[in-house]
């Protein structure tokens, strides 16, 4: 049996030179970060992403959602899987797109990471512990500000997480102001100086075009910051008319 | 599947019978040793109609050499004693009893396709025994000329359904060669379920009630795995001492045959029920059973591995009530709260999301599929939020300047409390609804920067506005309506 498995192998690496058995390469991408998929931020964090195995706690001060959505859509690219504990139930229009116009009338599934909406704030804590425990998921995100004044895991909680997180061998972030017992401290801030707005007819501001985020961050013997400048999803849809031919009138030249 | 039928003649007197069973023929002891016989060499066997002439008895040869089962039944029916035996082979079964009953050799053999062909010959009296014939009919055929089975299946199918109804057309379907029958019905298997029960005490325990119910679970989900299948419901029944039982339904999120996950389902179930009485015993029973989902795996898909452990998680939280796997969907509403919603997801999309998460072929370069999609993104609050605005005059709108929260009750926060300086706002947008609404709505949106975020408030326009000290490019102090602070981009 070892023989043909050695004549097995030794064919498909014969017919295949560029492939490695999986193995070999899910260790060298389980030994890495999971990058943000900002090259930038990802310099500014040691291992040049979020530490597996670890947990990761980000000050949200702005930016913070959109920062760990890119990060998100990153995994579910590189072929693993990404879980959002969703305590407040406040993060939606991010899913569907930078552009507003994007912003159809259908369902999202594609790229999405799982969302998952606790029933309160306990649950939030469990969710995350068990996707974290199962092993499945590259990258955990629990999001509990904003479910209650100190909603946020406190003490033998993040103990425990810690713990799932380690067990389970993915990254875990948490959204909190407090880094205790946290392997890399995160704090995304928007800087209000560094706002691009769209000028109206008037000279005044119309629209947020792109906002510029400091991201600092703090480990062991670590300290890092990077400016990121992202773009300003509209909240509306602007456009008045519908997608598609114009119908007002059939002979209208335009 | 082709059918072959044994014809087995009441026999005369002059005939010997060659065993004890042969003698009580026609009692049914005799068509019991015989299908005991046939099942030897046929999977399936019946007893068909019979009358005073003799009975038709059934042998599967689905998958089976035709002709080596018909010589076989043969010889197991003559080594019975029954010597006068016949046997028609047929694809239809109504062509192979007629080929036993009124067939020329021992053995007949109908092609496949000549079924048909084989019956137009014969009299219709051929079929005398099937359902679908009554005496009233074969007179009212012979009345018309219609003496043999060919004469009947030239007919049309519309002509004979006028003139002789439902029985009529079902004697021509049979005439035709064509028969629907269900010779060999499939028993139904009882589902897996096990229990057990008590004389000697009664308890009300959930913990003495698990321990026992943990044994049944095992025999249950062992034979579920046997049969490779999943349950997905299951009946708690648990007798009371006073009488009468309680039966509880137990629910997982997925169907599953695991042990462990039907002991924690039992368990917050046993631990939930409020027992009227003791009970003296328990049973448990699989109410429906499904087939055990083996996805086809994709060997360089490194997420397949994982999947199943995705799965057990997400069924996990979602049986426990922790939360629900949701799914966006969007509208052309004009109120972003109502644009998108999120819907809770079926199981079976959770498990197609999580497999279809990773795969070899959807792995692209994560920095270009970040930077596609990364932006400042509006997060609504649940609610809107009532905040103390305070605002100025410019080109005749009220822009805010700077604003506070209320606190609950609509009662102000106190003195003190940093208020939120507005360094830039963009606005504002209107959004009017008339008619699609229970109530008009009417807002005036403004997107604000603060020092730490950009913020969306808005003016509910519909409310009644307060009175407010107003001056043209002024700071006015005061209520300005009715502000909300609608979510902030993150």
């Amino acid at each position: 049996m070892s023989a043909q498995l050695r004549a097995l192998r030794q064919l498909i690496a014969e017919r295949f030179p560029d492939a490695a058995p999986l193995a070999e390469r899910d260790a060298h991408r389980l030994a890495s970060a999971v990058s943000t998929g900002i090259p930038e931020l990802d310099r500014a964090f040691p291992g040049q992403g979020l530490p597996r195995g670890k947990l990761t706690a980000w000050a949200p001060e702005g930016g913070a959602a959109a920062v760990l959505r890119a990060a998100c859509r990153a995994v579910i690219a590189s072929g693993e899987r990404a879980a959002w504990v969703d305590g407040p139930r406040t993060a939606m229009a991010g899913w569907t797109g930078a552009d507003s116009s994007e912003i159809p009338w259908r369902e999202w599934s594609e790229g999405l990471p799982l969302v998952i909406h606790p029933s309160d704030r306990v649950s939030a804590l469990r969710c995350a512990e068990l996707l974290l425990k199962s092993g499945a998921f590259a990258l955990v995100v629990l999001d509990v500000l904003g479910m209650a004044p100190r909603a946020e895991p406190m003490g033998t909680e993040t103990v425990r997480l810690a713990r799932a997180t380690r067990e389970g061998g993915g990254a875990f972030v948490v959204l909190t102001p407090s880094g205790s017992m946290a392997a890399l401290r995160v704090a995304a801030k928007l800087d209000p100086h560094g706002v691009r707005w769209r000028r109206g007819p008037w000279g005044e501001p119309a629209l947020p075009a792109e906002a510029r985020i400091e991201v600092r961050a703090r480990a062991l013997g670590w300290n890092a910051s990077a400016r990121i400048v992202l773009p300003v999803a509209p909240y509306d849809v602007r456009c008045a008319l519908e997608a598609g031919p114009d119908r007002r009138n059939p002979g209208r030249v335009p | 599947m082709t059918f072959v039928a044994l014809w087995k003649p009441v026999p005369t007197g002059g005939t010997p019978a060659a065993s004890p069973d042969a003698a009580a023929d026609g009692a049914g002891l005799g068509d019991e040793a015989l299908g005991d016989a046939l099942i030897r060499v046929a999977p399936h066997v019946a007893l068909g109609e019979g009358d005073s002439a003799g009975r038709v008895v059934w042998a599967d040869a689905r998958g089976l050499p035709a002709r080596t089962v018909a010589s076989e039944v043969l010889r197991v029916a003559r080594e019975l004693g029954h010597g006068e035996a016949r046997v028609g082979v047929a694809r239809v079964a109504v062509v192979a009893a007629v080929a036993a009953r009124h067939g020329s050799a021992r053995v007949v053999t109908v092609k496949r396709g000549a079924e048909r062909e084989y019956l137009a010959g014969k009299p219709l009296a051929v079929l005398a025994s099937s359902p679908a014939w009554s005496i009233r009919l074969a007179a009212a055929l012979a009345d018309v000329g219609v003496e043999t089975c060919g004469d009947l299946a030239a007919l049309d199918a519309d002509a004979v359904e006028v003139r002789f109804g439902a029985e009529g057309t079902a004697l021509w379907k049979l005439a035709r060669g064509e028969d629907q029958r269900r010779i060999f019905s499939q028993p139904r298997r009882a589902l897996p379920s096990a229990s057990l029960e008590w004389l000697e005490f009664e308890t009300r325990d959930a913990e003495r009630l698990l321990f026992v119910a943990n044994r049944l679970i095992d025999r249950v989900c062992d034979e579920l795995r046997g049969w490779g299948e999943t349950a997905r419901t299951m009946t708690l029944r648990l007798p009371l001492a006073g009488g009468g039982a309680v039966e509880k339904k137990v629910r997982g999120a997925r169907a599953t045959a695991d042990r462990a996950t039907w002991v924690r389902l039992l368990r917050a179930e046993l631990e939930r029920l409020r027992l009227p009485d003791g009970v003296t015993g328990i049973g448990l029973r699989v109410d429906s059973v499904h087939e055990l989902d083996a996805p086809q795996g994709d060997l360089f898909d490194h997420g397949f591995q994982s999947s199943s452990a995705a799965e057990q998680a997400i069924a996990r939280l979602t049986d426990d009530e922790m939360g629900a796997a949701v799914r966006l969907e969007g509208s052309r509403h004009p109120l972003p709260e109502k644009r998108l919603r999120w819907r809770a997801m079926e199981f079976h999309e959770v498990a197609a999301t999580v497999r279809g998460g990773g795969g070899a072929a959807a792995v692209k370069e994560p920095a270009a599929v970040a930077y596609e999609t990364t932006a400042l993104a509006l997060r609504l609050l649940p609610e809107p939020r009532r905040v103390i605005v305070t605002t100025k005059r410019r080109r005749g709108q009220a822009m805010p300047v700077r604003y506070r929260e209320r606190l609950v009750g609509g009662a102000r926060a106190r003195r003190g409390l940093p208020l939120v300086e507005i360094i830039a706002a963009a606005g504002p947008d209107r959004v009017s609804i008339d008619a699609t609404e229970a109530t008009p709505v009417s807002r005036a949106y403004w997107t604000c920067l603060t020092d730490e975020a950009l913020v969306l408030l808005f003016r509910d326009e519909g409310r009644e506005e307060k009175p407010s000290i107003e001056a043209p490019a002024a700071v006015a102090d005061a209520d300005d309506g009715e502000w909300f602070l609608h979510g902030w981009w993150d």
